[in-house]
C-alpha cells in the first residue's frame, strides 16, 4: 500500500505566512544594523563602504548582507503567499476586514524599504532604480520641482541625499513594524514567530543560498553615463521595465488600482451575517475558558451581572464571527448534570449547544445498527453531507472546536456511541486559526475542558484532513465498519496517548 | 522525522533557496538596446508673467497701510511654456509645460530621459515663453556626436539652452 508523504505540520510554510514574516522581518532588521555600523553614507563612501563589508570581513560581512538581501526577497514571497491564502480562504469576510485592510498598506511600506536599501549600495542598479523612480513620482501632479534634477549627473548628487536615504531606509521599516503590530491586533494568541523547526530551516536555507551566491553589487553608479543593463532583483523591482515601458502614469494607475481593489476586497464578497456568540448570565460561572480560548479577542470579562465576587463573560459582536469554539470551551455544558444538562453559559446565538446535543441524540435514536459512529464535521473541512447511514450519526459545526468535550464523554457513555470521528482543517491550517490545536489539547488532557475517561478517548479518531479529505473519511469508515471491534480498535490517524484518569475521576461526573 | 520527510523538506526548502537566489539578480534587464545612450531633457524656466505690471491709482494707494503701498502690481499668474524637440528629425516631445503652483505661478519645469542611437545627434529644440505668441520665440538647433554610454544633457534656463555631455568637454 502506498503511504503519502506529507510535510510535518510544523514545517510547512504555508501554514506559518504570517509567523514567517514577522520572523524574516527581525533578520533583516538584525543584519541591517550590522550593516549600517560599517555603511557610510556618503556619494563617494558607499559602494566602497559596502565592498569592504562584502570582501572585507572574512565572510561574515558578505553574509550578513547576502542575509539581508536574501531575506528582504523572501519576504516578498511569503507575504505574496500570504495574501493569495487569505483570499482563497476568503478570511477578509466580516470581522477579519480589519486585518485585511490593515495588510494592505504593509505592502507599499515592504516594497519602499526594499527599493530603499537597493539605492544605498550606489552601484548601477541603485542608479537604475533611483533615476526610474524618480521618473514614477515625478509624475505626481503634486511635485513642483521633478526629484529627478538632483539625478542628471554626478555634480547634482549630495551626500545629503545619502543621509535622507539612509533616514528613509530605517524609518519606512519601523513604520512596518508598526504597521504588522497593528495589523494582528483583532486577532488573539497571534503567532508572530514560525515554530521553531521552520525557522531553523528557513535560515538555514537562507544561509546555505548566501554563502553559494553571495549578494554583490554592480560597478559604481556614474550618473554621467547610462546604465546599459541591470541586475534587477526582480522581487521588488518587477514594476521597473513597466515604468520604461508603459510610462509613469499607467503604472500609477495600475499600482493605484490594485491598491484599492485589495482594500474593496472584504466589500466584494459579503459573509454571511456570523451568528455571534451570546452569553447566559445565568450559566455563566466566570471561569473565563471562552475568553482564554476565543482567537478574534471577541470576549472580555467583566464583574457578574448580578452575582457578587463573580465574573462574566461579555461578547464583542463586532470581532465575534460565530466560529463556537467559546461554546466549546464553557464548561457548564455538562450533559452529566441532572437538571439542566445541557445549558451553557455561552452559545451560538442561532444554535445552542443544547441543540446540538438534541439532535445528535435523535439521530442515535434512530439508529439500529450496533457499532454506532459519530462523525464530526467542521464547516470548513471535508463536507460530511452524505456519510449519515445507519451506523453514522454525523453533525457539522462551523469550527470542530465548538464541540465539548463532555458531549463526547456522554454520547459514548449514555448514548451508545462506540466512536467518534473528529474531522476539520489541517492540522496548523485551521481557518479559526487554532479551533484544531485547542480541540486535541483539550482530547490529549493538556487543556481545559477536556474528556475525562480513558475508554472514551481511545475512541476517539482524529481526522484533520482539510477540505479535500471526504476520501480520508470515506476510508475511515469502511475501516472502521470492516473492524471486528468497532469502538474498541484505538486506531486513531493521529495515534494519542490516552489521559491518564483525572485526579479523583474514575467515573462518571455528576 | 523519517527520512523521506527529511528529502521532502530538503527538496523544498532547496528549491525556494534556488529561486529565491536567481531571481534576486536575474535575469539581466537591458535598459537600452545596444547601441544607444539616454538624453536627459530638463528645463528648469521662471517663465513669463502673463498680466501686465501697472500702477497704481492714487485713490487705491491711499486705502492701503504705507507698507503696502507699491510703484507696480504685476498679476503673477505665469504662461506655460511651449515645447518641441526632435532628435535627428524625429519628433520626440511636443507640448505645454504649466508653471507649478495653484496660481500657476511657480517654476516651469520639465524631466524627461530619452534613449537615442550614439553617434550623431542633430538636436532641434524650438520653445515658446508665452503661449499667447503665434510662433516660437527661440529656436535651437546643434548637432553633436555622442559615446554609446555618455549621456547627454540638454538644459534649458533663463540663461538659455546648453548641450553638455557631463564628465566630458561642455559642447556648448
Amino acid at each position: 500500500m502506498s503511504r503519502e508523504i506529507s510535510l510535518p505540520a510544523d514545517l510547512n510554510p504555508l501554514f506559518h505566512l504570517g509567523g514567517l514574516g514577522f520572523y524574516l522581518f527581525w533578520i533583516v532588521a538584525v543584519t541591517g544594523l550590522y550593516l549600517f555600523i560599517f555603511f557610510e553614507t556618503s556619494i563617494m563612501g558607499a559602494w566602497a563602504s559596502v565592498e569592504l563589508i562584502s570582501n572585507e570581513q572574512y565572510y561574515v560581512g558578505s553574509l550578513m548582507r547576502s542575509l539581508h538581501r536574501y531575506a528582504s526577497a523572501a519576504m516578498v514571497l511569503v507575504v505574496t503567499a500570504h495574501l493569495a491564502k487569505e483570499f482563497l480562504m476568503k478570511r477578509y469576510q466580516g470581522p477579519r476586514w480589519f486585518s485585511w485592510v490593515s495588510g494592505v498598506p504593509l505592502l507599499w511600506l515592504l516594497f519602499a524599504s526594499g527599493i530603499g536599501g537597493y539605492w544605498l549600495v550606489w552601484d548601477e542598479r541603485a542608479q537604475y532604480v533611483a533615476q526610474t523612480t524618480a521618473t514614477l513620482f515625478d509624475a505626481l501632479p503634486i511635485v513642483v520641482e521633478p526629484m529627478a534634477f538632483g539625478l542628471i549627473d554626478n555634480a547634482t548628487v549630495s551626500d545629503r541625499f545619502f543621509s535622507l536615504l539612509i533616514f528613509l531606509h530605517v524609518g519606512i521599516p519601523l513604520a512596518l513594524l508598526l504597521g504588522m503590530f497593528i495589523h494582528i491586533q483583532r486577532i488573539s494568541r497571534s503567532k508572530s514567530l514560525p515554530p521553531k523547526r521552520l525557522a531553523l530551516a528557513a535560515l538555514a536555507s537562507l544561509t546555505v543560498v548566501s554563502l553559494i551566491k553571495p549578494a554583490t553589487s554592480m560597478a559604481p553608479a556614474d550618473l554621467d553615463r547610462s546604465v546599459q543593463s541591470v541586475d534587477l532583483d526582480w522581487y521588488y523591482m518587477n514594476v521597473y521595465p513597466l515604468i520604461d515601458i508603459l510610462g509613469s502614469g499607467p503604472v500609477w494607475g495600475l499600482l493605484l488600482g490594485i491598491t484599492i481593489a485589495l482594500l474593496l476586497v472584504p466589500l466584494l464578497s459579503r459573509a454571511p451575517e456570523p451568528t455571534i456568540a451570546v452569553v447566559d448570565p445565568d450559566n455563566c460561572n466566570g471561569c473565563g475558558w471562552c475568553f482564554a480560548d476565543c482567537p478574534y479577542d471577541a470576549v472580555y470579562m467583566k464583574p457578574h451581572d448580578y452575582k457578587k465576587n463573580h465574573q462574566q463573560s461579555v461578547v464583542i459582536a463586532d470581532k465575534c464571527v460565530g466560529c463556537g469554539i467559546c461554546a466549546g470551551a464553557c464548561p457548564t455544558v455538562t450533559p452529566f448534570k441532572s437538571v439542566n444538562h445541557a445549558l451553557s453559559g455561552i452559545n451560538l446565538a442561532h444554535k445552542s449547544n443544547a441543540t446540538i446535543l438534541d439532535e445528535i441524540i435523535i439521530d442515535l435514536k434512530k439508529m439500529s445498527s450496533p457499532g454506532r459512529v459519530l462523525l464530526v464535521g467542521c464547516g470548513h473541512g471535508a463536507n460530511i453531507d452524505g456519510f449519515a447511514a445507519d451506523d453514522v450519526a454525523t453533525v457539522s459545526l462551523e469550527c470542530t472546536a465548538q464541540l465539548p468535550p463532555s458531549y463526547i464523554d456522554y454520547l459514548c457513555r449514555r448514548e451508545g456511541v462506540d466512536t467518534v470521528v473528529l474531522t476539520g482543517c489541517r492540522e496548523g491550517d485551521c481557518y479559526h486559526r487554532v479551533g484544531v490545536e485547542l480541540q486535541q489539547a483539550r482530547l490529549r488532557h493538556e487543556r481545559e475542558p477536556h474528556l475525562r475517561f480513558k475508554d472514551v478517548a481511545v475512541n476517539v479518531h482524529e481526522l484533520w484532513v482539510g477540505s479535500g479529505g471526504r476520501g480520508a473519511i470515506a476510508d475511515k469508515l469502511r475501516q472502521l465498519r470492516q473492524s471486528d471491534k468497532v469502538g474498541q480498535s484505538g486506531q486513531s490517524d493521529q495515534p494519542r496517548k490516552a489521559p491518564s484518569a483525572a485526579k479523583g475521576v474514575t467515573d462518571e461526573a455528576s | 522525522m523519517k527520512l523521506p520527510e527529511v528529502v521532502l523538506v530538503a527538496v523544498l526548502f532547496g528549491s525556494v533557496a534556488l529561486i529565491l537566489g536567481y531571481l534576486t539578480d536575474s535575469p539581466e534587464y537591458q535598459v537600452l538596446p545596444e547601441g544607444q545612450t539616454e538624453l536627459k531633457f530638463v528645463v528648469r524656466h521662471s517663465g513669463k508673467r502673463l498680466g501686465v505690471c501697472k500702477v497704481p491709482e492714487a485713490a487705491d494707494m491711499a486705502k492701503l497701510a504705507p507698507n503696502m503701498r507699491q510703484l507696480e502690481v504685476c498679476p503673477s499668474e505665469k504662461s506655460p511654456m511651449a515645447v518641441e524637440l526632435r532628435l535627428n528629425g524625429q519628433l520626440r516631445y511636443s507640448g505645454q509645460v504649466a508653471p507649478s503652483g495653484i496660481h500657476n505661478d511657480g517654476v516651469i519645469a520639465l524631466y524627461r530621459r530619452f534613449s537615442i542611437d550614439a553617434g550623431s545627434l542633430d538636436l532641434h529644440l524650438r520653445l515658446k515663453s508665452d503661449i499667447r505668441q503665434e510662433a516660437f520665440s527661440h529656436d535651437f538647433r546643434q548637432t553633436i556626436s555622442t559615446g554609446q554610454d555618455s549621456i547627454v544633457v540638454l538644459h534649458v534656463d533663463d540663461s538659455g539652452v546648453r548641450v553638455y555631455q557631463p564628465g566630458l568637454t561642455p559642447v556648448s
